[in-house]
């Protein structure tokens, strides 16, 4: 059967991760879940590790992990899985394990996906776009569709995404990749992108913060600012949940928009100061006041 | 429902035939008792009866124009009447059976006639009308006089009157019915040969055209569709049946159980067809007349009349060209019942027909209207509901089946849901969700997880209606409103007697649904009203203020202006909002014993008595709402015991002695209002109602007092008086008046010894009221009602709201004076001009051009969006939004003269900061960039441009300032003015007007910036600097303020100038100030110092300044720049200086080099 068709037994699990719901996945009790074959019980784990991932809980991650006993192909993937928590646990720093892993492996869409976030991890995109090109695994496409607009290259973004929409029968993967690239353009597709969030947003199993601050954005972008505070204040409602990335972004954009209303942005700044003081925007501002330091010098009278 | 008016029995035996005349308000009938009878519908009674047949009457019918009647009988004959003389004016002789039916043409001298003889007869009575209608005056025409020399055609017994025309054979068996076509030569027949048959005539001949078989028992009647190419007739076989009439072919049919059918008949001008059957009366229609519609915020898209998509524009009132014909989507003979709109793809669902023949399609929209194109259809099949319930899926729904489809855009099914087949119809519920329509309850379903979210019992509920925040959603039934929350839980049911049609949300969230007739609406707590009667029913769409858009069943839009008044004022009473209530009172004239009744009924007396002005009802809600001064008033004027009974009662239970006395008083009750004195302690008064009660002689009441007042003598002499004597002595004895006692003994002629006293101790004493009570004692607490206080609130609130209109003439006025400014400048280039070289500054131009271009190279590093925007922009903010900060510089420099930069770095940062967005893609990778343009339809990329934020702050950034000037904080408004000069030396407009705008503010700035500024140096003056202290007082006054504020500065100069005498400068800023404000109590002070100043008319300190010269003031050194004397200015703002500031950063700005080259401001995009 197709994994990624509207039915099947993991379709509400795989809805819930695409669409951010990361800590109802991680909450939820696989054990109780009945499924119909071994595989789909170690996909539904590997979900939900997945998951733990996302919420930066790398250390149940690996307890998760240490619990599961199967045999091969899927023994290799949580192999791999294992690597690359560790790999994110460690500090982001090159895994000989996994590499050699992906290597071996190059033919499971797991090994191969996980090998791909790897690459985009340490930035070696070349190696990332070789890996997933080579992939058919609509995960692994969705992935190859975001490296290429992380590197700003939309033409190929769109080609991909053309070809993946051949294959995808819509599913949730192609729509969701399909967004990213609506959302960075503007007028039709961010149109698009605007009522794809709206609906992911305005239905109970697919809303969460991530789902709301990408239509916080396209309202923003689509100069709705009106709406674009309504969402704001779903938002607050919904609260942080407790991924930090997400955290980040809705703060560097509200910043944008409480600029945009004229509106004071200082707290926002320090807050974001403070949660991720790392961050390349951060760094960026601050480059840019370095540049402005040497403009002040010199013009100075 | 159907109602009995009236009864008519007087006929004898069955009545096989009535018909209406089609004006006047009479009607015919026939029946088995072989008369025709003729009743008035006025008097309800027979008029006349036309007796002549032999046998049963079958039909009877009124001729459409004159007065006469066509019958027909068993006794094989057809009979024509004249209703007005109440005569037989012709008998049809030819068939030779029963005559089953006859009926005139509706507009020739024709009549069909069908028999048992099994043929249908078409008879030409023009002979009859002829001969019947007054002959012509006059000369006649030669045709004609030709025409009457001619025989006329007559029968074989001469009979010229009616001659057949035509007998059509063709049925096997007898024939019941034959009607002619309303406008077309065609005749239909029904036979108990169970064949409808369709006839055609010329003037000559007429043959038979075609067969309709499909009954399967006799055909009592048949007749066409009045307006559509269809055939209707009705069967013994208990179906009614529909034919195509082109091609003769089944369309529809309606079997009832049981039931014969024996009579069709279509209404004269509605779309409804009545037909009786075994067990009673039917009215039926064909189809549905509302026309297929669906919302999308401000657009409705609808299927005209014809089958065609349309789209109306709320907020432009506009309905558009058609853009799509449907009439291939549907099957022959179905309507279109349903569309649904996806926004995302700007393409339509569309649903056609009922069950078999339902069937759906998919389609895009034109992106232009261009009329009513032929669709290409994107995926099609069968279904009797469709709709979709997200941006790529839709579902489909068949009755028949009972599947539920789940397809995505390329019409492939994603998934099949067998649902119960009570389901008869699915409704668009929010996004993956759908109603699921049963006879007796509707239930919300999920339409992915497969799962039932709630559900809520109603009986054939057809519709659902949600409201915009889709909290709300109203079920409609043929007679039942439910509104529930999203939860299915019933908030509101309801029962309308008349059919719902329609329902839409008002924006405040108050139901507008129409019925047959009417446009109601109903709230929450159940409280419905009609709003307004139709003449045609209508549905409702999208209510907005007080306009009702609907759609009508001619499937056109129409407004309908509605008053809202009274809803609103029931939803703001409803969810006490007491300043709606306030509001709606004041501006709106809602009287009417209906809405009192409703105060009244719903507690709220008091918002009431704002509308009654009838004393006694006036007097009664002030009771009601404890409101007693109100009440007295009104007690006054009606001046009734009941009345002031119920006051007295009232105003004792809440303490109001004052008004309880005045009610005694009144009511003349004086033993209750001696009592009242006594808890009151108003011993005098209490004195007086003793003398009363003595003046009027009533002992009993002067008894009581004196036991009030403890006055024993009064009360011994009470007793004496009325003989009570033993008593007296008594009262006398116990209170230690001996001496009264002795002489009451010796009147009686008695002594000591003979009276037996029993001992008794002290005498007792009355107690004192220890605190004497004049103000009202409140007992009930009767505090003000909410509204009460509202009311109070808001008399204040009025004055308040008097102020912003004020201000409103303020702006209005300085709006005024940007145009008097924008003449000032217009002065000015010449001058301008003189300060620089003309070839120099188009020098400077270039080397500006080529600086960019030098720039663009420099930042080429920057590659996407960034790299667009610096090769798009022509302005500096561009350059900074893309974060290219130093060639920014580089252009302020060089076109305003920028040299110190540091006040622009917060804006130059909230550039850069506010179009950059983030996007969480994939977890745990980087974000995704993405940027805010400025137009975000703007698709290209070589068209890219930022949105740079800060115009549209302007005119608030303006407002805050002028507030912060009246509130004397004059370095804050500096501050504020200044930041607006900033932003707008690094903004983008984009078009000439916004331009002029920004070129506006930038002038008030500098004038509001250089007169503050002069200000503040004057205040921050030692004591004793007299003199630049009224220079610099006399230079603010030249600062081109608005005049409200530049009467502060004339003000200001004035009370100096008077202060240090300066009388003649004095009077002449009095007399400016004067030109400003003609009244008040500033203006008098004025008056005053001019007057005064008048009288002295000198100057004891001399300054710079004269009143009448033409000058400017320097901004860095508040010194007057006499015309002609050399000037130099700031490139920004465009303010003056004297030439020696030349190279000073520009006290105005604080950014800019005074006298620098520049080359302009360009802002432009």
């Amino acid at each position: 059967m197709d994994p990624f068709s509207d039915s099947g037994e993991l379709y509400h699990l795989r809805q819930q991760f695409y669409a951010a719901k990361y800590n109802d996945l991680a909450n939820t009790n696989l054990e109780e879940l009945i499924f119909s074959n071994e595989e789909n019980k170690y996909r539904a784990y590997q979900l939900q590790i997945r998951s733990l991932l996302a919420l930066g809980k790398y250390d149940s991650a690996i307890s998760e992990i240490a619990k599961i006993s199967v045999d091969e192909p899927l023994a290799s993937e949580f192999e791999a899985l294992q690597a690359y928590t560790e790999f994110l646990k460690n500090g982001k720093n090159k895994s000989e394990d996994l590499e050699s892993l992906v290597s071996s492996h190059s033919d499971n869409e797991t090994i191969n996906l996980l090998g791909g976030l790897y690459y985009v991890t340490l930035e070696d995109f070349d190696s990332a776009i070789s890996l997933l090109s080579s992939s058919q695994g609509f995960e692994n496409i969705s992935l190859l569709v975001y490296v290429h607009l992380l590197l700003n290259k939309t033409k190929e973004a769109a080609k991909i995404l053309s070809n993946f929409s051949q294959i995808s029968q819509d599913s949730v993967v192609f729509t969701l990749s399909q967004s990213w690239y609506d959302l960075i353009n503007f007028d039709e597709s961010l149109k698009s992108a605007y009522y794809f969030y709206d609906e992911l947003s305005s239905n109970e199993n697919t809303a969460s913060t991530k789902n709301l601050i990408c239509l916080f954005i396209s309202n923003m972008k689509l100069l709705h600012f009106p709406e674009a505070q309504d969402v704001l204040n779903k938002i607050a409602e919904l609260g942080d949940e407790g991924v930090k990335e997400w955290k980040t972004d809705l703060l560097i954009n509200r910043i944008a928009f409480e600029i945009l209303q004229g509106n004071e942005y200082t707290e926002l700044l320090a807050e974001l100061k403070k949660t991720n003081p790392t961050c390349g925007y951060l760094e960026d501002l601050k480059e840019k006041n370095q540049v402005f330091d040497s403009i002040v010098e010199k013009y100075a009278v | 429902m159907g109602t009995l008016i009236d009864r008519f029995e007087e006929h004898d035996g069955p009545v096989r035939a009535v018909d209406f005349h089609p004006t006047q308000p009479i009607f015919v009938s026939g029946g088995d008792d072989y008369t025709v009878k003729v009743w008035s519908l006025q008097t309800r009674k027979c008029m006349f009866t036309l007796n002549g047949h032999l046998d049963y009457v079958r039909t009877v019918f009124f001729h459409h124009d004159l007065p006469w009647i066509i019958s027909c009988s068993d006794d094989q004959t057809i009979r024509i009447w004249n209703w007005q003389n109440r005569q037989e004016i012709a008998c049809l002789t030819g068939h030779n059976h029963y005559v089953m039916s006859a009926q005139f043409h509706p507009s020739q001298d024709l009549i069909v006639s069908a028999s048992l003889d099994q043929t249908v007869r078409v008879w030409d009575i023009s002979g009859l009308r002829k001969k019947h209608s007054a002959p012509q005056g006059g000369m006649r025409s030669f045709e004609e006089q030709y025409a009457r020399n001619q025989v006329p055609q007559q029968d074989i017994f001469g009979n010229t009157d009616a001659v057949v025309k035509y007998v059509l054979e063709g049925h096997d068996k007898g024939v019941n019915w034959a009607s002619f076509h309303p406008t077309l030569p065609l005749i239909v027949s029904g036979g108990d040969d169970r064949v409808v048959k369709l006839w055609r005539m010329s003037e000559t001949r007429a043959w038979e055209v075609d067969s309709c078989r499909g009954h399967t028992n006799n055909v009592p009647c048949v007749l066409f569709h009045p307006t559509e190419d269809l055939i209707i007739s009705v069967g013994e076989d208990r179906t009614i049946r529909t034919w195509d009439l082109n091609k003769r072919t089944p369309v529809k049919q309606f079997k009832r159980e049981n039931d014969r059918f024996w009579l069709v008949a279509a209404h004269p001008t509605m779309n409804l067809f009545a037909t009786c059957h075994d067990s009673g009366v039917m009215v039926f229609k064909l189809d549905r007349e509302r026309p297929a519609s669906t919302l999308f915020q401000n657009t409705l898209f609808f299927v005209n009349n014809e089958s065609q998509v349309q789209q109306y524009q709320f907020d432009k009132q506009q309905v558009s060209l058609p853009m799509l014909s449907l009439n291939k989507i549907s099957k022959s003979w179905t309507k279109i019942r349903n569309i649904s709109y996806n926004p995302a793809e700007r393409s339509l669902l569309v649903q056609a027909g009922e069950n078999e023949n339902g069937v759906y399609s998919y389609m895009d929209l034109p992106k232009e209207i261009v009329g009513a194109l032929e669709p290409s259809p994107r995926g099609e099949g069968a279904a009797t509901a469709a709709c979709f319930i997200a941006r790529n899926r839709f579902v489909t729904f068949s009755k028949v089946t009972h599947k539920l489809e789940v397809r995505d855009l390329r019409n492939t099914v994603t998934k099949v849901i067998d649902l119960d087949s009570a389901v008869k119809d699915i409704l668009y519920a929010g996004p993956g969700t759908i109603l699921l329509m049963k006879p007796n309850e509707v239930i919300h379903y999920d339409v992915q997880q497969k799962k039932e979210l709630a559900k809520i019992q109603i009986s054939n509920a057809k519709y659902a209606v949600w409201s915009a925040d889709t909290q709300y959603v109203a079920l409609l039934s043929k007679h039942t409103i439910i509104i529930a929350n999203k939860k299915l839980e019933t908030l509101m049911s309801m029962h309308e007697t008349i059919r719902v049609k329609s329902a839409a949300w008002d924006d405040s969230g108050v139901l507008i649904y129409s019925t047959l007739n009417h446009i109601k609406y109903a709230l929450l707590n159940g409280d419905n009203g009609t709003i307004k009667t139709l003449e045609n029913t209508l549905y409702v769409i999208k209510v907005s203020g007080r306009q009702c858009f609907c759609l009508n069943r001619k499937g056109e839009v129409e407004v309908v202006t509605i008053d809202p008044t009274e809803y609103r004022f029931k939803k703001a009473l409803v969810n006490k909002n007491f300043n709606e209530v306030l509001r709606i009172i004041k501006t709106s004239n809602l009287v009417g014993q209906n809405i009192i009744g409703y105060l009244q009924a719903k507690g709220y007396p008091e918002i009431a008595l704002q509308f009654v002005e009838d004393s006694e009802t006036r007097f009664e809600l002030a009771i009601e709402c404890d409101n007693l001064d109100i009440a007295l008033e009104e007690a006054k004027k009606l001046d009734n015991p009941v009345i002031w009974e119920k006051l007295g009662k009232e105003a004792l239970l809440q303490g109001n002695v004052p008004i309880v006395e005045l009610v005694y008083q009144q009511l003349k009750k004086l033993e209750k209002l001696s009592f009242l004195y006594l808890i009151t302690g108003e011993t005098e008064k209490l004195s007086k109602m003793e003398q009363i009660a003595e003046a009027r002689g009533d002992y009993s009441s002067l008894f009581q007092n004196s036991l009030y007042l403890n006055s024993v003598e009064k009360r011994i002499n009470t007793f004496i008086e009325t003989g009570l004597l033993p008593l007296a002595y008594a009262t006398a004895k116990t209170n230690g008046l001996d001496d009264v006692a002795e002489s009451i003994l010796s009147e009686a002629g008695l002594t000591e010894a003979d009276i037996q006293m029993p001992s008794f101790g002290e005498p007792n004493s009355v107690p004192e009221v220890t605190s004497v009570i004049t103000e009202p004692w409140p007992l009930e607490k009767a505090s003000l009602s909410y509204f009460e206080q509202a009311l109070l609130g808001n008399f204040e609130g009025l004055s308040i709201e008097d102020q912003p209109q004020t201000e409103a003439t303020a702006t209005d006025r300085f709006a005024a004076s940007v145009d008097d400014e924008n003449l000032f400048e217009d002065a000015e280039p010449i001058a301008d001009d003189e300060g620089w070289d003309l070839g120099e500054e188009e020098l400077e131009v270039e080397v500006d051009e080529d600086a960019v271009d030098d720039d663009v190279e420099d930042v080429g590093a920057l590659s996407g969006e960034l790299g667009n925007w610096v090769r798009n922009s022509r302005c500096a903010a561009g350059y900074i939004a893309a974060g290219a900060f130093e060639p920014a510089a580089q252009m302020l420099n060089k076109q305003l003269g920028i040299a110190n930069f540091e006040p622009l770095r917060k804006r130059f940062l909230e550039i850069y900061q506010a179009n950059k967005v983030f996007i969480p893609a994939i977890d745990g990778l980087p974000s995704l960039k993405s940027y805010v343009r400025a137009d975000p339809e703007e698709e290209n990329g070589s068209k890219a441009l930022p949105y740079v934020p800060g115009f549209d702050k302007l005119e608030a950034g303006l407002h805050e300032g002028f507030m912060l000037f009246k509130a004397n904080k004059l370095e804050e408004a500096i501050v504020v003015f200044r930041e607006l000069i900033y932003i707008v030396a690094t903004s983008v407009v984009y078009n000439a007007d916004d331009e002029e705008k920004c070129e506006e503010v930038l002038a008030v700035c500098r004038e509001y910036i250089l007169g503050l500024s002069i200000e503040l140096a004057r205040r921050a003056l030692p004591q004793d600097d007299v003199k630049r202290n009224l220079e610099l007082a006399a230079y603010f006054t030249r600062a081109q303020l608005q005049p409200s504020h530049r009467v502060n500065a004339l003000q200001v100069a004035m009370t100096q100038s008077f202060k240090y005498k300066n009388y003649a400068l004095a009077s002449y800023f009095a007399g400016e100030f004067l030109s400003i404000i003609t009244s008040g109590p500033r203006a008098e002070q004025a008056n005053k110092i001019k007057a005064k100043s008048d009288s002295i008319s000198t100057d004891a300190v001399e300054i710079d300044f004269d009143p009448y010269a033409d000058f400017d003031v320097c901004a860095g050194t508040f010194t007057p720049i006499y015309k002609g004397s050399p000037y130099v200015t700031e490139a920004l703002t465009g303010a003056k200086y004297h030439a020696s500031e030349k190279g000073k950063i520009c006290s105005i700005t604080k950014v800019t080099l005074v006298g620098a080259p520049a080359s302009g401001l360009r802002i432009l995009a």
